[in-house]
């Protein structure tokens, strides 16, 4: 018999790599009551890996600049290391430490791709937000040990991500040595938090820059929602702390407190966690906090107004869970709601920790694609309310657990209420469907659909326009649905949105050219996506394309999106954003003019490379369009208009949205009185053009 | 009429001024140098001056000739006498008119002076030295961070990267790194002697101490908790409040909202970030958190990073970054080792309090004072009885957001009669304090609680101006007054002066 070897053994290539890791972070484990349940083991997709570790993904590149000096490179291909499920959870062994961030990074990408339908592309490489030489960047760079700071960070310029590592004096002497070194780059929290940082940033690259006070929060509660129920899809964690509660049904204030207690407490992480609950003084009991609608009107430190919408979903989250324990509850107790003496039977236990990982698990996913369904720029968290209805709405057509309802509540308690509804309900939530009845068919010919358009808002020609669009949105899909390649996926889509031109080959223009020619002065179109389509856009401080005769705009993000819901109903959907400059100025309360930003927004001058008048800054409007391939139909149109609807419909003189000008000046300067923290109040050079701006976030 | 009463007041004080006799007014001048704390007190009972006391000078900004038309006035005033100096902390803001002007002060009569417990060379708890020689190395590292990141932002005019950069991106980095700088220097401007190297003693705490010595003058270090009676000033307590003795609270965090208006930082978790930014400049950096073991030898790793196409996303200086939090520590660290007293006046119950410019950490700690506890009216602890007496209140920190703790600060502050004056001055201040300085809430709260009665140094570019609220000069001659310069100081605002009576 000849042993078995690679060649010899005719196997498929494994599913996973188990990689093993803290399931929070170190200090847990020299606890004997966590030590059981803080080393779990990730379970990452298997792909080739050079050391690093390399992937398809992230790149790990272990340099600490602090010192000089490069750490040896694990390489988890090695055969000792593939044979025990990775480096054994070591601090003082910087590989283990690359090792947890590939694994943490890994298992945060996966859980993107699962709820978004698509493959995670990462914001290419331009100048701040500027697309001059849009350059693919196939790998995330992570550095573990790139700076001696409680702090870790996002860097969009250099796309990587930055953890630093710190001599602790903790709040709490029994949990941490004193001065011992503590490194972020070992907290699943931080990690999962900065990779959801740069997964957001490919996905909506301007909401990096703060035009309101919720967007920055955003950014910092979306990051903490999804390392926090990424924790909860682990069932072990949640097996142990069921199992301690013995006879108290109470497990929902459980939960909440799991989140807090093992919130990271360095830097500013925990804090977003604030808003779920809290240690009663005198009773030594953890309790949920009573949500006060006021906090939502006050606060502006980003942190604190993200730990609401945390506090928001997390609220969500319990109710689900309630609603899907409680005929455990009653079957364990033979109806009576009290429970034997006791430890839990270890059957139950199991239940209710598979309900909540997988309560978890929806909700992580409800909220990730949401991300689909907000506006392009400037987002609050009411859009983001009505982002995860009407995408939950799409893919669950009967949301017989009411989901749905449980979110609204938990964001009414708040007080987060989105601008424009009339009643608060998840029909009114749902954006409304955009019908464009018609549709063409695979050549091209343009086709009436049989139930007639109800939507009178658009007329006949705007109709037809879109549905000749559709078509063409249609073929991207079908191009691209079998594209596995990351790169291919990003040149395709470029191609396009920028058409293709090839010598000796006729020209096939792009989406944007398409969009230009057909829409480039039509006030239904405009009207539709809030964008200044209109004769007078020059008047409006608008640049002039520059190829056609109509306001410039840029085209973001488009993307296929295929994604099945629990009903196995399927969806297809190409998504894209529109975005629109426009130079105003703003004296003594209102717009006293406008100006015609630069080509090069980084410029900092007038179109005539002026300096800015004073009181000038860059305004801008967005749209994010969904079109459905399979119905042919424009679902929606979300939008934070740059024109004043109302004057189209008024049939006035189109005029730019002079609430949101007003809302977005007053925040950026400063009359709101508000600043990050004291680090960006020193070393900080105001809201625009920041270069790094999460580096300044989590500071403290 | 009037005649007959005016003699047979002054009968009466003669007749007083044989024992001595209690305070029964007090006149708090503050000269107005610049952003930066410059005091003088006196005590009048009835018509004379029973004592006088100063209390730090500085700026920070100014050169010696201009602090000279105040320090000249100051001495005048003062009659070449201070019963007591005080020096609260060893920043540039409060300390460096000793160090521009010594030869004033070597010709004053001091009689006493007084510095808190930290600047106790022979602290017997050895915690003095133990914060001097963090302090020091702290200095030392800044001094080398700052040299460093002055050096990356010339190689970022070069675009030492090596690869063309989109100059318009390149001048947005080089605004921000810029405006980074500024932050330090600002920082480094108080904290920091010059270009000399940071280890050593800021210049004008070293010279105030040497001619204190060389006078042999009598020099106290004050511990919280410490009631000092002096035979001079009958009736007049001295309540020492902080620096807290407790290493802890010198480097406490506050919660923002409920404790201070922003929130606070003092972490003390720069020990590894200052071990580097010392070596910055050895040849060799073995400082590692590993063994020795893992450190690669130049291989794949490296030459990925270092390939040509990936420069732009090299890291090798953005941890120098990390030199903004130092400096913010180190800032916060010496802010709270400010000298804090109450000066308590026993028959009337009325309170100047003079924070220097105590933090979060510090004004925390005052409530826990051990002695202290139940001392208080209706068993209070004393401190929140002093700060309930407390009738003027000399604003911490230049009206910044960390200056003035908000629960156990401001809002314990009830007296009616409480008025506060503010050593801001946005003309003469380094740059990038204007963006915390002043906090507009807090400064909102003050307006309110003394009812108009702020006196700030100067209200430059403040939108909510106190003066707006209540004219100062309608307060009377006898109660406020103002300074200004003759001959050639023609038009320049030398102090400002605030007095209380019914002592």
């Amino acid at each position: 018999m000849c042993p078995i070897n690679a060649k010899s053994y005719i196997g498929k290539k494994p599913p996973f790599r188990k990689l093993r890791g803290y399931a929070f972070d170190p200090s847990l484990s020299l606890k004997m009551d966590t030590a059981a349940i803080n080393n779990i083991v990730y379970k990452v997709p298997w792909e080739t890996l050079e050391p690093g570790p390399i992937g398809e993904y992230v790149e790990v590149i272990d340099y600490d600049p602090t010192t000089g000096k490069f750490y040896r490179p694990v390489d988890l291909d090695d055969d000792y290391i593939l044979a025990q499920d990775g480096l054994d959870p070591s601090e003082s062994d910087p590989q283990f430490h690359q090792q947890m961030v590939y694994a943490v990074a890994m298992t945060t990408i996966r859980n993107f791709e699962r709820a978004l339908g698509r493959k995670v592309l990462w914001e290419p490489r331009r100048d701040l937000n500027l697309p001059i030489e849009e350059e693919y960047v196939q790998r995330l760079r992570m550095y573990p040990h790139a700076m001696r700071e409680a702090n870790a960070y996002y860097s969009p310029v250099k796309k990587s991500l930055l953890f630093g590592y710190f001599a602790s004096t903790p709040a709490d002497e029994t949990l941490h040595m004193p001065h011992s070194v503590v490194f972020t780059a070992l907290s699943h929290d931080i990690i999962a938090h900065e990779i959801t940082h740069a997964i957001l940033d490919g996905v909506h690259n301007y909401y990096n820059e703060p035009t309101n006070p919720d967007v920055l929060a955003f950014h910092e509660a979306f990051a903490d929602i999804v390392a926090l129920f990424q924790h909860f899809t682990f069932p072990d964690v949640l097996k142990h702390q069921i199992c301690k509660t013995r006879g108290d049904l109470g497990a929902q204030n459980l939960l909440g407190q799991l989140a807090q207690e093992f919130s990271s407490a360095i830097g500013d992480y925990g804090s977003l966690r604030d808003a779920i609950g809290e240690v009663d003084p005198e009773t030594r009991e953890w309790r949920p906090k009573v949500p006060n609608p006021d906090d939502y009107r006050r606060e502006m430190e980003p942190h604190a107004r993200g730990s609401i919408l945390v506090a928001a979903v997390f609220e969500a989250f319990l109710s689900i869970y309630k609603s899907r324990i409680a005929d455990l509850l009653r079957i364990a107790s033979n109806g009576t709601g009290i429970l034997r003496q006791g430890e839990l039977p270890p059957d139950l236990v199991d239940r209710l920790a598979n309900e909540a990982a997988k309560a978890a698990g929806h909700v992580l996913t409800m909220c990730i694609r949401a991300i689909d369904y907000c506006p392009p720029i400037d987002i609050t968290f009411g859009d983001y309310l009505r982002a995860i209805i009407t995408a939950d709405m799409d893919i669950v057509k009967d949301d017989s657990r009411d989901y749905r309802l449980a979110f609204i509540d938990a964001f009414r308690r708040r007080g987060i209420y989105p601008d424009g509804i009339k009643t608060l309900s998840v029909e009114s939530l749902g954006y409304p469907l955009q019908n464009i009845g018609f549709m063409t068919d695979k050549r091209g010919t343009l086709m009436q659909k049989k139930e007639d358009g109800e939507n009178d808002h658009l007329n006949t020609t705007t109709k037809e326009l879109l549905a000749i669009v559709n078509g063409f949105l249609r073929d991207y899909g079908d191009e691209i649905k079998y594209v596995n390649d990351r790169r291919s996926i990003f040149y395709k889509t470029r191609e396009y949105i920028t058409g293709r031109y090839e010598k000796g080959r006729p020209g096939v223009p792009g989406l944007h050219t398409r969009l230009n020619t057909k829409f480039a002065q039509s006030e239904d179109f405009a009207r539709l996506t809030g964008m200044a389509f209109v004769e007078n856009y020059r008047e409006l401080g608008l640049r002039q394309s520059s190829q056609y005769d109509g306001a410039s705009f840029q085209i973001l993000k488009l993307r296929l999106v295929t994604r099945v819901g629990p009903n196995g109903s399927q969806i297809n959907n190409v998504v894209f954003s529109l975005i629109q400059r426009s130079g105003v100025i703003f004296k003594d309360g209102q717009v006293a003019g406008y100006f015609t930003p630069n080509k090069n927004a980084l410029a900092q001058t007038t179109d005539e490379e002026e300096p800015i008048p004073e009181g000038g800054f860059e305004f801008r409007g967005g749209c994010t369009l969904i079109f459905d391939l399979d119905t042919q139909t424009l679902k929606y149109a979300i939008s934070k208009p740059i024109i004043d609807i109302q004057s189209l419909e008024d049939g006035c003189t189109p005029a730019l949205n002079s609430k949101r000008i007003r809302c977005q000046y007053r925040y950026q300067n400063g009359e709101a009185d508000f600043r990050l923290n004291d680090y960006f109040q020193f070393f900080g050079n105001g809201f625009h053009y920041m270069t790094e701006p999460f580096a300044f976030l989590h500071q403290h | 009429m009037t005649t007959q009463i005016k003699g047979a007041r002054k009968v009466a004080v003669r007749a007083k001024n044989t024992t001595a006799a209690a305070p029964d007014r007090v006149s708090i001048r503050m000269y107005c140098l610049g952003t930066g704390d410059c005091f003088v007190i006196k005590f009048f009972s009835r018509k004379t001056t029973c004592f006088t006391m100063m209390i730090d000078c500085g700026s920070c900004k100014g050169t010696p000739a201009a602090f000279a038309p105040y320090l000249n006035e100051l001495k005048q005033y003062v009659n070449n006498t201070v019963d007591l100096l005080i020096v609260t902390h060893e920043h540039n803001d409060h300390v460096d008119g000793f160090a521009k002007h010594p030869d004033i002060f070597e010709q004053l009569e001091i009689r006493e002076a007084w510095f808190a417990w930290t600047e106790n060379p022979d602290d017997p708890n050895g915690y003095a030295q133990e914060l001097q020689t963090k302090r020091g190395k702290m200095r030392a590292a800044l001094h080398n961070a700052i040299n460093a990141v002055k050096d990356r932002h010339e190689n970022l005019k070069i675009g030492g990267h090596g690869e063309e950069m989109n100059s318009n991106f390149n001048r947005i980095m080089l605004n921000n790194s810029a405006a980074f700088i500024d932050g330090l220097d600002t920082l480094a401007s108080i904290n920091l002697h010059g270009t000399a190297t940071g280890a050593a003693p800021l210049p004008g705490m070293r010279i105030i101490k040497d001619i204190l010595i060389k006078k042999k003058v009598k020099i106290r270090y004050l511990n919280p908790g410490d009631i000092v009676s002096l035979p001079l000033l009958q009736g007049v307590k001295f309540n020492v409040l902080g620096p807290p003795t407790n290493r802890e609270f010198i480097f406490k965090d506050g919660k923002a909202g409920t404790d201070v208006y922003r929130k606070n930082l003092t972490l003390n978790d720069s020990a590894l970030c200052v071990n580097a930014f010392l070596a910055l400049n050895n040849s060799e950096r073995n400082d590692v958190p590993f063994i020795s073991d893992y450190i690669a030898a130049y291989g794949a790793t490296a030459a990925i990073y270092n390939s040509p196409g990936n420069q732009w996303r090299k890291i090798n200086d953005d941890w120098l970054s990390s030199a903004g939090s130092l400096a913010l520590r180190l800032n916060s660290h010496i802010n709270n080792t400010s000298l804090a007293l109450a000066i308590e006046f026993e028959k009337s119950g009325k309170v100047l309090l003079f924070p220097g410019d105590a933090e979060y950490g510090s004004w925390e700690s005052w409530h826990q004072i051990k002695k202290w506890e139940k001392k208080g009216r209706d068993g209070r602890h004393l401190t929140e009885c002093l700060l309930n007496r407390t009738v003027f209140y000399k604003v911490g920190h230049h009206l910044s957001y960390n200056g003035t703790a908000l629960e156990k600060g401001i809002l314990m502050m009830e007296s009616e009669e409480l008025a506060a004056m503010a050593t801001l001055d946005r003309r003469r201040i380094a740059e990038k304090w204007k963006s915390t300085m002043p906090n507009r809430l807090l400064l909102q709260e003050l307006i309110k609680r003394c009812q108009g009665k702020v006196f700030i140094m100067d209200e430059y570019q403040l939108c909510n101006r106190p003066s707006h609220q209540l004219d100062p000069h309608t307060l009377g001659k006898r109660v406020y007054e103002e300074g200004w310069g003759t001959g050639p100081d023609a038009g320049t605002l030398l102090y400002k002066q605030y007095a209380i009576t019914n002592l």
